[in-house]
């Protein structure tokens, strides 16, 4: 009993000893940050080769491919090599850390040439320089509206005309686009593409919260169809309420149409 | 109480007492940094009530000959806050700078006095260590500016003649020089494609490391570089640090650290500390990649740990720890580095 009450009392005191000590940061109370993931061409024909840099050298990189409908992960190793549309997630794991946020990299097949036509759209000043056939050059651009390698419109509804040359196979056609919520930059509010009799309708709304920066997006529209030409409608609601420009007309920003 | 008893209960007692001890132990402290400039990190040090002492952001931290440091802060509740070096608050002052951004100190004939810059209030302002203000420097009314408004002062430093070296790191990116009866004698930088102009000249000190030639060290943020000046005004040196955004250089010793307000493409919240040895060669990035050089060319620099948000200046006290005083960083005190 004695005993009980004299460790009680040690213990006592020890916890009000102050160490004079700072408590230091632990390693497992740390986030490490996203892997650096680098593609040599987010469109490509045959494919394209993904390479990775790890925050810390003893990290692993971890990566899956949402498009497959797959999270299954797999060690990332020196580099990855990938022929079809894709929809990767990567994040870098360590036992003494916590794992990282994901980054994400989209890449599409873009396997059908065409001819465009701007129908009644045309893009807007200054974002116009390169003007339309930067729309199947498979470059892509940077997340900074400033970057030439965007062109840009500025009405309620942009019509863009694909034309094949002759009837063939078109799985789905995907237009890359930038939203910058700051730079008055938006998503549509529904894209609509006429090929043949049909109309394939995307109208996936978004609210400008979920855009907190500058990013890409890619609105693929499946179209499973043999065509040889198809009309693209681009329909921009305006600003919302809660924004600086709430009202007027957003910009919308595209750099690539791919089409597999 | 016989003596087995005696030797048991005292046995248990010390046992207790260790416990906390090997708790300590048990754990892993985090180390970051590299080569011979590695640290702890006292993410705590500079907590404190934030209702009686509230920041915004923690724009920059000097520290005075009797080692105490002063945080400025935007926050015009408390715009300055002093601190001992174990993270004991001392003093608090200031209500006036809304736009408090750069902070530097200079022992002038024994006293020591604090320069502020104010990008909300267009000035520059000089006070006393209690926070009394004694000059404010004049405009720089010259032909490069049309309204005041396009002067935002980041931050200045001082030579031992008394000419006051302002960047306007937001505004039109000159360096000013003032003479030290604050009269504005030079212009240089400014915007343009040039070497030597600047693109968010966002801090500047003085290189003595040099004996023989003293010159200035100036941040050119967006571009990732940090610029060698002559006191004239003439290009000497640019040090390319890719991906590193850097804020103020401070000199300590051979090295010269600075925060790095961003990293990589320059994503939100990406930042890291770097450090430079006497060749102004980054040779550790506490909270970044280890920094490699392939063919003389560094590679560009990247976050590796989430420790930082938005480091905005360091201040090193002797014993070469480091005090990191961040922006937007959801209100959060300045960290302690603590060298290993």
């Amino acid at each position: 009993m004695r005993s009980i009450f004299y460790l009680i009392l040690c213990f006592s005191i020890s916890s009000c000893i102050v160490l004079d000590e700072p408590r230091y940061l632990q390693s497992e109370e740390v986030m490490l940050a996203s892997p650096k993931m680098h593609i040599d061409s987010v469109f490509f024909k045959d494919c394209a080769i993904i390479k990775g840099i790890k925050p810390i050298s003893e990290a692993d990189i971890f990566w899956s491919n949402v498009a497959q409908g797959s999270e299954n992960e797999s060690i990332f190793e020196d580099s990855l090599k990938v022929d079809e549309d894709a929809r990767l997630l990567f994040r870098a794991d360590h036992l003494a850390y916590k794992e990282s946020e994901i980054t994400r990299l989209n890449c599409r097949q873009a396997l059908v040439p065409y001819h465009l036509d701007t129908l009644s759209s045309l893009p807007k000043a200054p974002y116009n320089e390169q003007g339309l056939k930067i729309l199947n050059d498979l470059k892509k651009a940077s997340e900074s509206y400033s970057d030439p390698a965007w062109i840009a419109f500025r009405s309620g509804t942009i019509y863009l005309g694909l034309d094949f040359g002759a009837p063939v196979f078109v799985e789905r056609i995907s237009l890359s686009t930038l939203i910058d919520i700051n730079g008055w930059i938006f998503p549509p509010s529904s894209i609509m593409i006429q090929a043949n009799s049909s109309t394939i309708i995307d109208s996936s709304k978004s609210t400008m919260f979920d855009y907190a920066s500058p990013q890409n997006q890619f609105f693929d529209l499946t179209i499973a169809d043999t065509l040889s030409k198809a009309n693209i409608e681009i329909h921009m609601d305006s600003i919302p309420q809660g924004h600086p420009g709430q009202g007027t007309k957003p910009w919308f920003f595209i750099d690539e149409i791919a089409v597999r | 109480m016989d003596r087995r008893s005696f030797v048991i209960n005292c046995s248990l007692g010390f046992a207790a007492l260790q416990m906390p001890l090997f708790q300590e132990y048990s754990q892993k402290d985090l180390i970051i940094g590299h080569g011979d400039f590695k640290y702890k990190v006292d993410a705590e040090w500079g907590k404190l009530n934030a209702v009686k002492y509230p920041v915004n952001d923690c724009h920059e931290m000097v520290i005075d000959k009797k080692g105490r440091i002063y945080l400025l802060t935007n926050h015009t509740k408390n715009n300055v806050l002093v601190y001992s070096q174990k993270g004991k608050l001392l003093d608090a002052w200031g209500t006036q700078y809304p736009g408090a951004h750069g902070l530097s100190i200079k022992d002038e004939g024994g006293e020591e006095f604090l320069y502020i810059t104010d990008i909300s209030r267009h000035a520059v302002f000089k006070t006393t260590l209690k926070g009394k203000e004694i000059m404010e420097l004049p405009f720089p009314n010259c032909i490069n500016y049309e309204s005041v408004e396009q002067y935002l002062p980041t931050e200045t430093c001082i030579d031992d003649e008394g000419n006051v070296y302002v960047s306007d790191g937001y505004g039109l990116q000159h360096i000013l020089v003032y003479d030290s009866s604050n009269r504005l004698k030079g212009v240089f930088g400014g915007k343009g494609p040039f070497d030597r102009n600047l693109d968010n000249a966002h801090g500047i000190c003085l290189d003595y490391r040099s004996a023989k030639q003293p010159s200035l060290l100036i941040a050119d943020r967006m571009k990732n570089q940090l610029k060698r000046f002559s006191l004239s005004g003439r290009l000497l040196d640019v040090i390319f640090l890719p991906g590193a955004y850097i804020c103020r250089p401070v000199i300590k010793g051979d090295q010269v650290y600075l925060a790095t307000i961003w990293s990589g493409n320059g994503k939100a919240a990406s930042g890291f500390i770097s450090i430079l040895d006497k060749n102004n060669q980054l040779i550790s990035a506490p909270g970044g990649h280890e920094p490699v050089y392939k063919d003389g060319i560094l590679n560009q620099m990247r976050q590796s740990v989430k420790v930082f948000s938005h480091p905005h200046d360091v201040c090193i006290d002797n014993d070469e720890n480091i005090y990191v005083a961040q922006w937007n960083a959801g209100r959060s005190y300045p960290i302690k580095l603590v060298r290993v």
